[in-house]
């Protein structure tokens, strides 16, 4: 994308971190601001206007989860979260609080330079907005309602496309358990998560290349699936 | 106090011990020395048990004038359920017997009530065919008082009490004491500590204590274990010589005490400190390596030509992800036995757990060398998706780095129980790992790893119910087997 340098709030109270992280991002081309505490995340929110925010979950002056939903009740700015290893609950949180992905500590640079070019790529189009989805040489077709493989039609249920169409819609981003159930069974089948596990398999079968492997079909451990287009 | 008889001849025990020929004017002034001097209550009585004449000293002890004795009328000092006992003991003297100490209850004028010890005597010669009865009687009040408190106080208190004379003979037991030894106070009566059913060689050791404390007047603590029951327990036992008011031992006491849940928070307190600082030097070992690799590499990336550095680069962050596995793993341990740390059960791919433990291993396995083998009848556990990841991913880098492959990774259900195995093909869990390897920090000799991995995994899979084990590989290698419950799967709707 061209144009100015995308900017990026980091927030974390650490300052070899943030010091790291500005590094690695103004390398790949992003313009970085940081905040240490929740206020001044909120603040620098407001008069910057990010494009991405960072944001630790753990603040000295509290949790970034408020931060998140303080953001949330203006701007729909993507906020990828960072929660301490193995909190799985936090992360479910934050994404019902609004955040559009997590990474957990530690993690690589790498992975989050990933994770901040989907969110602000997935930013510049509206959810839902494109009709078609593609990965792995499959493409789903959300306005025919139709899957294709390798230019071949693809047979699924019709509860199977619903769940890969939830998953495509918000390509990139993770669903959690519950949000798939309702979407594909409806309210009241949120705990049902054997149904996942099974339909999931199935449709890794017709649609990844290698089922036991899947590239695309991603499984979050104890969070939910993402469907990973590249 | 006209006393006669007594005073003509050699009187029984109260003069016997003098020369038998030194029945003369001197052993007659001695006689009546004693009569009127001696502390001890005498009575002299005709062989129908009727008093002639009482000493000083029985007035002083009874409260009553000698001439209010005379006759039945000393009888009237003696508490009336004690009369026949003092009947009975002067009965035995004017027999010609010895008869005594005989303890008994003074009924004194001014209302109270004394303890006494009544000896009575045959008098005259020869002592078969005694002319009267002498009967003394020494206040012991003090003394049966002492010992009633003793035994009240001995009575209810928690401890074991054992009261033992100069012959090492049991005169008292408590309650408590009955309990430890399973029969009831009144049979300890007479035994001693080897008819107690303790085992041979701690009695040595008590009763040689004993002895020391009677002889020196030197108590001592000793601990040891006893069998109680088919239990066995500890005890701590002190044993107090007993000084009498004249300060002779003439008694000990054995207080015991069941320390058994002292000396058990003890053991595990020890245990637990044995393993904590073993922790700690494990914990201070495995930090240390990447450390150092990490610190030389930073040292060394100012000085080094430009093509070197992104070795050193890669070095950093090896070393990093090596530490931050090891941070992981310990905080988990933490949390574990904290019981902070709570499973997420709920239905798991199979295939899935395996996908992730993979990918959370950071391993590159080249081809051929990660065979997976995967039950298609049972595709779905219930388990904790990244705790069990957390548990395969530990196995299959223990496989890598201790074993060597190809690395198989097999599932079968059965017996209740989903196994989930994984195995290497390397030279085998060393016999002498076998039962302590899931102990933290311990290695194989000159072996690389993660000390905590399986020790944390164990404890991860017990958390969840399931268990983790090193079983016999037939083909060689080590082989790890992750059992979790088998859940029956609810229908899934089309």
């Amino acid at each position: 994308m061209n144009g100015p340098p995308q900017r990026v709030l980091v927030v974390d109270d650490e300052p070899h971190i943030l010091r790291g992280l500005s590094a690695s991002l103004n390398a790949a081309g992003y313009h970085v601001t940081g905040a240490a505490t929740a206020q001044e995340a909120l603040r620098a929110a407001a008069l910057r206007t990010p494009d991405v925010v960072v944001l630790d979950l753990r603040l000295p002056d509290g949790s970034g989860l408020d931060v998140c939903r303080r953001l949330r009740e203006w701007t729909q700015v993507p906020v990828i979260v960072v929660s301490a290893h193995d909190a799985e609950e936090d992360k479910i949180a934050a994404l019902d609080a609004g955040a559009d992905d997590y990474v957990t500590k530690p993690y690589a640079t790498g992975e989050l330079l990933a994770r901040v070019r989907a969110v602000t790529r997935r930013a510049a189009t509206a959810p839902g907005s494109q009709p078609q989805v593609s990965f792995g040489g499959v493409v789903v077709d959300l306005a025919l309602r139709s899957v294709t493989r390798d230019g071949a039609p693809v047979r699924l249920t019709p509860r199977e496309y619903d769940l890969l169409a939830e998953l495509a819609r918000h390509a990139g981003r993770v669903i959690t358990h519950p949000a798939l159930l309702r979407a594909a069974w409806g309210p009241g089948y949120e705990r049902e998560t054997h149904y996942l596990r099974v339909y999931m398999a199935r449709l890794r079968g017709k649609l990844e290349a290698d089922a036991s492997d899947p590239r695309h079909l991603v499984t979050e451990a104890g969070v939910g699936y993402r469907l990973q287009l590249d | 106090m006209g006393l006669r008889i007594g005073m003509k001849r050699p009187v029984g025990d109260v003069t016997g011990t003098a020369d038998p020929d030194a029945g003369s004017a001197g052993g007659d002034a001695v006689a009546a020395a004693l009569w009127r001097d001696a502390p001890l209550g005498v009575l002299e009585l005709d062989l129908h048990g009727r008093c002639r004449g009482v000493n000083p000293a029985w007035s002083g002890l009874t409260g009553m004038p000698a001439d209010r004795c005379t006759g039945d009328g000393w009888m009237r000092c003696v508490h009336p359920d004690d009369r026949a006992l003092a009947r009975s003991a002067v009965a035995a003297a004017a027999g010609g017997g010895h008869a005594g100490p005989v303890p008994l209850r003074l009924v004194l004028r001014t209302g109270g009530t004394r303890w006494a010890e009544l000896t009575a005597r045959p008098a005259g010669d020869p002592p078969a065919a005694p002319a009267a009865v002498l009967a003394m009687l020494v206040d012991v009040t003090g003394r049966v008082r002492r010992e009633a408190e003793l035994a009240a106080i001995a009575e209810h208190s928690p401890d074991a009490v054992l009261r033992l004379d100069a012959n090492r003979r049991i005169v008292f037991a408590n309650a408590a004491q009955a309990r430890l030894a399973g029969f009831p106070p009144s049979a300890h009566a007479g035994r001693t500590v080897w008819e107690l059913g303790l085992p041979e060689d701690l009695v040595v050791v008590l009763d040689a204590a004993l002895g020391r404390a009677l002889r020196t007047g030197v108590g001592e603590d000793l601990e040891f274990p006893v069998p109680v029951g088919s239990d066995s327990r500890w005890l701590h036992a002190r044993v107090v010589p007993e000084a009498d008011g004249e300060g002779a031992v003439r008694h000990v006491l054995l207080v015991s005490r069941d320390v058994t849940e002292r000396r058990e928070a003890e053991d595990a307190l020890r245990a637990r400190d044995a393993m904590q600082s073993a922790l700690v030097r494990g914990v201070s070992h495995e930090f240390r390596a990447p450390l150092a690799a990490i610190s030389a590499a930073a040292g060394a990336l100012e000085r080094v030509p430009e093509a070197e550095r992104r070795e050193l680069l890669h070095a950093v962050t090896e070393e990093t992800a090596r530490l931050e596995r090891l941070v992981a793993n310990l905080l988990d341990l933490s949390r574990l036995e904290g019981g902070a740390l709570v499973p997420r059960l709920d239905w798991c791919a199979v295939d899935d757990l395996v996908t992730g433990a993979r990918r959370a291993s950071g391993l590159a396995f080249g081809p051929g060398e990660l065979v997976v083998a995967l039950d298609a009848e049972h595709p779905l556990v219930q388990a904790d998706q990244v705790l069990t990841e957390r548990i395969l991913s530990n196995l299959l880098r223990n496989a890598v780095i201790h074993g060597a492959p190809p690395v198989r990774v097999t599932s079968r259900a059965g017996d209740g129980v989903v196994e989930l195995a994984v195995e290497d093909a390397g030279a085998g869990l060393p016999r002498e790992l076998r039962s302590t390897a899931f102990a933290p920090f311990v290695q194989g000799e000159g072996r690389p790893g993660i000390g905590v991995g399986l020790a944390l995994s164990r404890g991860l899979a017990e958390a969840q119910g399931g268990t983790l084990v090193a079983t016999p590989n037939p083909g060689g290698g080590a082989r790890f087997v992750l059992s979790l419950p088998l859940v029956p799967v609810p229908e899934v709707p089309e």
